[in-house]
């Protein structure tokens, strides 16, 4: 039989390098922004929002606990920063929200640089405590700046995100916005694992002396992936803020890092794809609990134990091991086909 | 012997931890293309020296030039770049990595794949095809490249030896370090991490080798240290090592002689 059409493969192959993979981010964003009328309810488009919010999130959080082994929980507290200096950039100084943006992802970033440069020079132990510290800190600012954040009580009237015009006043179009942005993160941290810089990473927390010996400079490293790491967490703080339209000290505790980290050992550590499907797979797994009653908490952790006991690999590891066994099962099935009955 | 055009010298060395002398006052110098044993029984310093030299344990006294340079203040990548690598005792692999992914790990220092450049489209895919192929190359030289898509942490013990050596040949060293190569290695396996490093002199590569496997130090190496105690005893080639009374007093036995 002659083939009259050139397979799909072969045409990605004859564009200039490197678009076939841009075409698949793009068709990322299409897909994404093509099932948006498919949602039930504009609840069901919040908790999209919500999710891709969190996956931002998560890819950072993986970033620097999946990929250079560091165990952080400052996550929220970074977070909590990306928000707060986001709105307040916004309500208190006038700034436009795309500068107010890229204000709170620099900040967090510049303290999660900072963190990290401290980090790595005590023990890894003792990283956690300066992490805790550093949450502790600006938990304590942000309650008791009353004239600035607001207290204890919350900051309320958030203003909407807008960017040339287009106010994102309401979920269908925070959608529009977060899609690409979230799909934008998504890239640029698949392209970090890819490079030098993720492989340093990845070398650092499975086998550091020989890491050091391959000549990767620990230090750069760990303060990259906090850098790296601050921006997303920023961001994720930021959408967050102008997403709800309120903050306060209890948006971004303790628990939300710890839940944060544990969304990236579900999805598989060092995976960004395994980091943003964990938040989407958590979430539908809390809303769908929620008519339990109080008794959904129990259930909810006894979910997630069960599935770390299965799967200890994460979401990742599943997936890996099904693309594994998949052309197998596919082959073993022609072959049952082809002897016939 | 010009002392000054030494590949590697380790003059005074001291490591202590706390009470424990582990080196108590080394000297050696290598000499460039010169393969360098190190032996002596458990416990008589020789890790403690190649830890001292790669600098992952810190210098109580002495110093250590690597190309009349002295190097023992600086980081260990630092060292690295000024031309060191190194194997482990255990193979060293990056056990969730592919193959390809632990031998570029080897070549980070000229790695041209920076995420900068990753984060743009076609320069990435072009990078990223080099630094592939620049893996499988070594991957080749060790008989591993059909395997360069496996997880490192799937291959059994021979071969994640065969791994670290690819990834610190990858480093394109001029003083390459060796913890015990042939330990655990069945026959094959030791002929052919022999003819490695043979090959490895011949690229102008100078090797220092810890081992306690006495045929291969002894039909390998030109020149051979001996370690007792932190000190060392002798050194000499591997017939005036053998003959040397305080060596097979201290380490061979009398069944070398």
């Amino acid at each position: 039989m002659t083939r009259r059409f050139p397979r799909p493969n072969a045409i990605l192959q004859r564009l200039p390098l490197g678009s076939a993979d841009l075409l698949r981010y793009a068709a990322l964003i299409a897909v994404l922004l093509a099932i948006e009328p498919l949602f039930p309810a504009q609840y069901q488009i919040r908790l999209a929002n919500l999710i891709l919010v969190q996956g931002i999130a998560a890819i950072g959080v993986n970033v620097i606990l999946g990929f250079a082994g560091l165990v952080s929980i400052a996550l929220g507290a970074l977070m909590a920063l990306g928000g707060y200096t986001s709105a307040l950039l916004m309500m208190r100084w006038g700034w436009p929200f795309p500068l107010a943006f890229l204000g709170a992802c620099s900040l967090s970033a510049g303290v999660s640089a900072i963190v990290g440069l401290l980090g790595t020079r005590i023990k890894l132990n003792y990283f956690l405590l300066v992490t805790l510290a550093l949450s502790q800190v600006i938990t304590m600012v942000i309650v008791n700046e009353k004239a600035l954040t607001g207290g204890p009580g919350g900051l309320l009237g958030v203003p909407p995100a807008s960017i040339l015009g287009f106010v994102v006043d309401s979920d269908p179009r925070f959608y529009v916005l977060i899609v690409p942005v979230f799909v934008l993160a998504l890239y640029m941290a698949q392209r970090l694992r890819q490079s030098k810089a993720g492989r340093a990473m990845f070398a650092l927390r499975l086998n550091e002396p020989a890491a050091q010996m391959s000549g990767i400079d620990v230090t750069r490293y760990r303060v990259f992936a906090m850098t790296f790491a601050g921006v997303y967490l920023g961001a994720s703080g930021s959408l967050f803020a102008h997403l709800l339209r309120f903050l306060g000290p209890e948006s971004f505790s303790l628990s939300l890092s710890l839940y944060l980290t544990l969304i990236v050992v579900v999805g598989g550590i060092g995976s960004n794809v395994g980091a943003a499907a964990s938040v989407a797979l958590v979430t539908a797994l809390t809303q769908s609990l929620q008519s339990l009653g109080s008794w959904w908490v129990v259930i909810y952790g006894l979910v997630i134990m069960a599935l770390l006991v299965v799967a200890p690999t994460g979401l990742a590891g599943v997936a890996a091991s099904l693309a594994r066994k998949a052309p197998r099962f596919v082959s073993g099935m022609r072959a049952r086909v082809d002897r016939g009955p | 012997m010009h002392v000054s055009t030494a590949v590697l010298e380790v003059q005074d060395v001291a490591v202590h931890f706390g009470g424990v002398m582990a080196l108590q006052g080394v000297s050696l110098a290598i000499q460039p293309g010169e393969i360098h044993g190190l032996i002596g029984p458990n416990g008589s310093g020789k890790t403690t020296l190649l830890n001292a030299v790669s600098g992952l344990v810190p210098l109580t006294g002495g110093q250590i030039k690597l190309q009349g340079e002295r190097i023992d203040r600086l980081a260990t990548h630092v060292r690295v770049r000024r031309g060191l690598a190194r194997t482990f005792q255990s193979a060293a692999t990056f056990e969730e990595l592919d193959l390809v992914d632990n031998v570029s790990i080897g070549f980070h220092k000229s790695d041209r794949h920076s995420f900068w450049r990753a984060s743009v489209p076609g320069v990435h895919e072009r990078l990223r095809m080099a630094t592939i192929r620049r893996a499988q190359e070594y991957l080749d030289s060790v008989g591993l490249g059909p395997m360069a898509r496996t997880i490192a942490g799937s291959l059994p013990y021979g071969q994640q030896r065969m791994l670290d050596v690819a990834r610190a040949q990858a480093g394109e060293p001029t003083l390459l370090l060796l913890d015990e190569p042939v330990a655990g290695l069945n026959i094959g396996e030791m002929a052919q991490t022999e003819a490695l490093i043979r090959r490895s002199r011949e690229h102008g590569v100078t090797v220092l080798l810890v081992e306690h496997h006495m045929r291969f130090v002894m039909g390998l190496c030109d020149r051979i240290t001996v370690l007792d105690f932190g000190l060392a005893i002798a050194s000499g080639s591997a017939s005036e090592i053998q003959s040397d009374p305080k060596v097979i007093e201290a380490y061979l036995g009398t069944k070398h002689r």
